[in-house]
């Protein structure tokens, strides 16, 4: 059952706020929804840094990445009026971050933590430096419809993102060649590329689709809120690491359980939500956040 | 071996400490030494005679602060109603928030309004983002607010707010795209240009006159934040030609006493001769304290907008760094906020911009300065700080 720690912690913390703050709002539709839209861009990270940390590797990048691609997007969009060329151009910061990632891990083997850290500050800075520290509005009513701030009938875009994101990520993990090679490179690589993995591919690879997911994700930030902003995304990597280990997979590489990801990236903002419902003072929900992450860490240990 | 190396190491020892002690330059015109500036006196004198210079964001004239009261019978009518409030911070632990939420929270009680929310966003945009909406959904009737992080961004969530019929009441700055009467109730701010001027003044004093000053500025340029540099600079260029501003930073948060240290550290690299450093509140002071110290410099004279508890510590304690403040006064801005939000319950028309003038602040006035803004006595550690 430890296995399955997170989806029975999400269900116990979600019953027990259903009981006492069922009153005070935390049942309705808008407020289930607003922990979707509050969660699902760090969902979507964690769909891809899975098959990161399933690798056996890390990718502190995210982040800016996320928050140069909402720049990088937002400039674009504003000096072509193209979201099209906004899009591409976006996804275009997340395949160079990745590809630059990927190239120095993979093939000249550094740590993928000193790389990806190196990265972290590389990207913010070419993101404060391109935006000149300030918000890039986006008035394109199509782009920030499409990315985050619209609706499909009464659901949020963004559960549909995160829902498309989890449900790739799942069948590419678990149904894939890919996948399995994944697992395999991460929980030993050795064996791995004894029994014919491209272990090196398999890493590069990894990395570059955790840079341009988080390029995506820099969109949906721009989306939602409707502008590109170097800021936008700083600190992700913690909660995506985080969402990644509470759901259950394992921090030294091997296994990679996409569906504890996405629950785990929303069981904290459930967390968050429920508290701020329950009227407590921000003091007080810090504490009880972090004891309740401990708990569900704690159970989901293996001996 | 052993010795060679130890009389080695002390000879290079004594070497380095040789090489960083005083650089020249170190305390150029003593912040706090006497001379005369008579404008400066007259300047601060004039600004707290004559109110409130600032204007609201669509140019309003503040309504008079006093003004805005209950009467026993609207008194009775709010409490009748059994409202709920929600207050959304942009961040906490700073004697600014502090005061703020102290206060809605008193008067809101007094008005038997409960808080049915209270977030703090610990200066992230998109966590702000976040709990307004959350926030919406504890449906309050009511919510106070401050914009001021990002007032573009936050807008989307706020209209969602302004749409579903809730009354809003802004701190500082309205969000983006919004109206009085229309969409908000009011904006209540204080005297945000008005501060710059009192700090042009008191910095001039400290520096007698002229001098090479600093700048540590809001790199999100919040409104408010940006007349405040204006009364600041405005001030310089019409009464102190003398003092040249040799360099602007922008300060972005969330740690904004970091990166006031890193900014001072450069700008001292550069001008080694800087006097004094205008911070558009006071937690980037406190960073500038610190790289004034790491440089050596034993003073550097400070003036902000921002009565925080740690700058007013080391101003208690001595002229060399804090010179003088311009306090804004949150706790009052609270008590007004709240009040307003009460005239929207019971439909009693709102002025759209109250504001509160700034107070100078400085040794001498600090204890009832501080009871003043803060409506509470001086604290032990600060008292402890004056010089016995």
């Amino acid at each position: 059952w430890r296995d399955h720690a997170i989806y029975i912690g999400f269900v116990a913390v979600f019953v027990l706020f259903a009981v006492f703050l069922g009153d005070d709002g935390f049942l309705t539709g808008s407020n289930l929804l607003n922990i979707v839209r509050q969660t699902a861009i760090i969902a979507v990270m964690a769909v891809a840094g899975t098959f990161v940390i399933a690798a056996a590797q890390i990718d502190l990048s995210v982040g800016s990445v996320a928050g140069l691609s909402s720049v990088v997007t937002a400039l674009t969009i504003s000096a072509t009026g193209s979201v099209l060329l906004g899009v591409l151009s976006g996804i275009g910061v997340g395949l160079a971050a990745g590809a630059v990632n990927g190239g120095l891990v993979a093939f000249l083997g550094i740590p993928s933590f000193l790389v990806t850290l190196a990265m972290l500050g590389i990207a913010a800075g070419v993101a404060q430096w391109i935006s000149d520290f300030q918000p890039v509005p986006i008035l394109d009513r199509t782009f920030t419809t499409f990315f985050g701030s619209g609706d499909v009938g009464p659901v949020p875009s963004l559960l549909v993102w995160a829902l498309v994101f989890a449900v790739v990520g799942v069948v590419v993990m678990n149904k894939t060649t890919f996948g399995r090679q994944v697992l395999a490179t991460g929980g030993n690589a050795t064996a791995a590329r004894f029994s014919g993995v491209r272990v090196r591919r398999i890493t590069f690879t990894v990395l570059v689709v955790s840079a341009v997911v988080a390029s995506i994700a820099g969109m949906l930030y721009a989306g939602r809120l409707q502008s590109g902003r170097f800021q936008w995304g700083t600190g992700d990597e913690l909660s995506v690491i985080a969402a990644v280990v509470l759901g259950g997979t394992s921090l030294f590489g091997g296994t990679g359980r996409v569906v504890g990801s996405v629950v785990g990236a929303v069981f904290v903002g459930l967390i968050n939500n429920g508290l701020i419902l329950a009227g407590l003072d921000v003091s007080q929900q810090i504490i009880i956040q972090g004891v309740i992450i401990v708990i569900a860490v704690a159970l989901a240990r293996k001996r | 071996m052993a010795r060679t190396v130890a009389a080695v190491l002390l000879l290079a020892g004594t070497a380095l400490s040789a090489c960083s002690a005083s650089p020249a330059g170190s305390s150029p015109a003593a912040a706090g030494s006497s001379c005369d500036v008579p404008r400066a006196a007259t300047g601060i004198d004039e600004y707290v005679a004559g109110g409130v210079l600032g204007e609201g964001p669509f140019g309003e004239t503040s309504a008079p602060a006093d003004s805005i009261a209950l009467t026993d019978a609207e008194l009775s009518e709010v409490r009748a109603m059994g409202a709920t409030a929600a207050i959304v911070m942009h961040f906490s632990g700073d004697t600014w928030s502090t005061a703020q939420v102290a206060a809605l929270r008193s008067e809101f009680d007094r008005m038997g309004i409960e808080v049915v929310a209270q977030t703090s966003a610990d200066a992230v945009v998109a966590t702000q983002f976040g709990d307004i909406e959350s926030a919406l959904a504890a449906n309050p009737d009511v919510m106070v607010s401050i914009p001021s992080m990002d007032v573009n961004a936050l807008a989307p969530a706020y209209r969602r707010v302004a749409d579903a019929g809730v009354e809003i009441v802004f701190m500082d700055n309205p969000a983006a795209g919004m109206e009085p009467g229309r969409d908000y109730v009011s904006v209540v701010a204080s005297d945000y240009y008005g501060y710059g001027v009192i700090n042009a003044h008191q910095l001039a004093r400290a520096l007698c006159g002229d001098g090479e000053v600093a700048v540590l500025r809001d790199g999100a340029r919040a409104p408010n934040n940006v007349q405040a540099l204006d009364g600041f600079t405005d001030t310089l260029a019409a009464h102190y030609p003398d003092l040249t501003v040799v360099e602007q930073a922008d300060i972005l948060g969330p740690d904004y006493s970091g990166e006031g240290e890193s900014n001072i550290n450069a700008i001292l690299s550069r001008y080694p001769d800087l006097e004094g450093v205008w911070c558009f509140f006071d937690v980037p002071c406190e960073g500038a304290i610190n790289a004034a110290r790491a440089q050596g410099r034993d003073s550097l004279a400070l003036t902000m907008g921002g009565l925080g508890q740690n700058v007013a510590t080391q101003m208690a304690a001595s002229d060399d760094f804090v010179v003088g403040i311009g306090s804004v006064q949150p706790y009052q801005q609270g008590v007004i906020e709240a009040r307003l939000a009460a005239y929207a319950l019971i439909g009693k028309e709102a002025p759209p911009f109250v504001s509160l003038p700034a107070i100078p602040v400085d040794r001498e006035n600090l204890r009832e300065a501080w009871s003043t803004v803060y409506d509470e006595g001086l604290p032990a550690e600060i008292e402890a700080a004056f010089p016995q």
